[in-house]
């Protein structure tokens, strides 16, 4: 009896030493993990620094940056080489990705979305249905769209009810006795007051405000002139009203009103790519449009980005923004608001991925469009091909993409690496006990 | 030889008056396919003659245009 109490007085004693020590190796371990973040800073300036020295010596394993670093902090960190610590910073720097990973329902969504995207180009926008000015022996196989066909098929005549109601003064479609190449067939084009964009709003404003017409001529010369129709103060007030009235009259005639900024193509006098004849970028987007690629057409196209936006943002909101807004309401995620500003720039950033991905495959389906056009017909077929709306959606969102791409990671890294090094104390703290293995290997206590 | 006929030729061909014969060949002024078709059209609309692409590129020398107005 006495034995087994000399022997539990004896593992008492034992036990406040180990925890003396225990004590000691924490406070020894919370200085040495002050010492490496005081390092990491150090580190990180020093690569900012202009006063860096071209030099850096080693010896052995121990780092000395030739009196940078004080002696203390470099004794005191025992072996570190300067590998090691390269190693650290990629590790710190590298800690967040530049954007949330896929999983394979994303993958999924985005190949199949891709080739919905390029059937619908082949089959429903395609070509614009043919004018009397595209060439029978033109070639090509891309056929006219289905889509593009049923939307072009509702015809008006010029000489609708509409335009009777809605004259303006941009509307001449000859001027006789001038140079600037004015047709019933283009006139829409290169008076910029057709144009169904905000340009177009502005200049036909102007021009119902004036009594004038604005536009372009066939070789690119800006002109201002006065009209017949003088200006009336009624017609002032009911401007904007005139305006798209005047648009809406005209969009369904034969030859259309042109796609949205394309007005200002006609100031483009820049040799088109591969273009035959010397045919600048105003000549092909003139010659587009006279052979049918009009609003309507346009508007066939725009279904392609259109239902790829409607869907991926259906799509991202019902897997991730939802059930993200839904954790908030329900207070899951942590008060902590640089965690959930985190979360919600990565939810942003890998629905802008998502659309950047889609868009560039519908676009990249769109340039094969375009090749196999151009191999199999001509130029301005070819040309027609184009779906100008994509275009401009893939634009748009590959900026956002290298916005967010590019973004400053400073708060994401901190956090991410904040929690790592926290990880990987308690991983140092789950190990020590094992540290202190006595001579039976088995751990002295339990944390 | 049409005068109008002429300045539309030298407009959209980039050619000069002087050059334009009624034997004178479009591809030796220099016309190419899409400036003969945008050139119908302004024939269309000067001379209220209906034309198409098909018609306009048919037609090879400037005779075969002057004698449309006829």
């Amino acid at each position: 009896m006495k034995n087994i109490e000399d022997k539990l007085e004896k593992n008492r004693q034992d036990m406040v030493i180990v925890q003396g020590e225990i004590k000691d190796i924490q406070k020894d371990s919370n200085d040495r993990k002050n010492l490496i973040n005081t390092l990491i800073e150090d580190v990180t300036n020093l690569s900012t620094s202009q006063d860096m020295p071209k030099s850096i010596s080693s010896k052995r394993e121990d780092v000395v940056f030739d009196g940078i670093l004080s002696e203390e902090i470099t004794n005191s960190l025992g072996v570190l080489p300067a590998s090691k610590l390269k190693e650290l910073k990629k590790q710190f720097t590298n800690s967040i990705p530049a954007f949330p990973p896929f999983d394979k329902y994303d993958i999924f969504l985005l190949v199949a979305l891709g080739g919905l995207a390029g059937l619908a180009d082949f089959l429903l926008v395609g070509l614009p249905p043919k004018t009397r000015w595209v060439p029978r022996n033109e070639g090509g196989v891309v056929p006219v769209g289905w889509l593009s066909e049923r939307i072009k098929s509702w015809e008006v005549s010029s000489d609708n009810w509409l335009s009777k109601i809605c004259k303006v003064p941009f509307d001449n479609s000859t001027l006789p006795g001038t140079d600037a190449g004015f047709n019933p067939f283009n006139h829409r084009l290169l008076s910029f007051g057709h144009d169904p964009s905000p340009l177009g709003m502005i200049f036909g404003l102007m021009d119902i405000m004036s009594g004038g017409m604005s536009g372009a001529t066939r070789d690119g010369q800006i002109f201002h002139i006065t009209t017949q129709i003088p200006p009336e103060k009624l017609k002032m007030l009911l401007a904007p009203l005139l305006w798209l009235g005047h648009l809406a009259s005209d969009v369904a005639t034969p030859m259309g009103i042109p796609a949205p900024g394309w007005a200002l193509t006609q100031i483009l006098r820049v040799p088109a790519p591969g273009a035959p004849g010397e045919a600048t970028i105003a000549d092909v987007a003139r010659m587009m449009y006279e052979q049918g690629y009009d609003f309507r057409h346009y508007l066939a196209g725009a279904m392609i980005p259109g239902l790829i936006e409607i869907i991926i943002n259906t799509y991202h909101f019902i897997r991730y923004s939802y059930p993200h807004k839904a954790k908030i309401r329900e207070n899951v995620i942590s008060s902590n608001i640089a965690e959930s500003y985190i979360e919600e720039s990565q939810i942003s950033g890998h629905k802008k991925a998502m659309l950047f991905w889609a868009h560039t495959t519908a676009a990249a389906i769109n340039a094969g469009k375009i090749a196999i056009q151009g191999a199999s017909g001509n130029y301005f077929s070819a040309a027609r091909a184009i779906n100008v709306s994509q275009w401009q959606m893939f634009a748009v969102r590959t900026v956002e993409y290298l916005v967010y791409r590019y973004r400053d990671k400073s708060l994401e890294q901190a956090v991410a690496n904040r929690k790592i090094i926290s990880q990987r104390w308690d991983d140092i703290l789950n190990d020590l006990p094992y540290a202190l293995m006595n001579d039976s290997k088995t751990p002295l206590f339990t944390m | 030889m049409d005068v109008k006929l002429k300045e539309l030729f030298a407009r959209y061909f980039k050619c000069k008056p002087s050059d334009i014969k009624l034997e004178s060949k479009l591809k030796d002024l220099g016309a190419k396919e899409w400036q003969i078709i945008e050139m119908a059209m302004e024939f269309e609309s000067t001379f209220n003659i209906p034309m198409d692409a098909d018609k306009a590129l048919s037609m090879k020398k400037v005779s075969d245009w002057e004698k449309l107005l006829n």
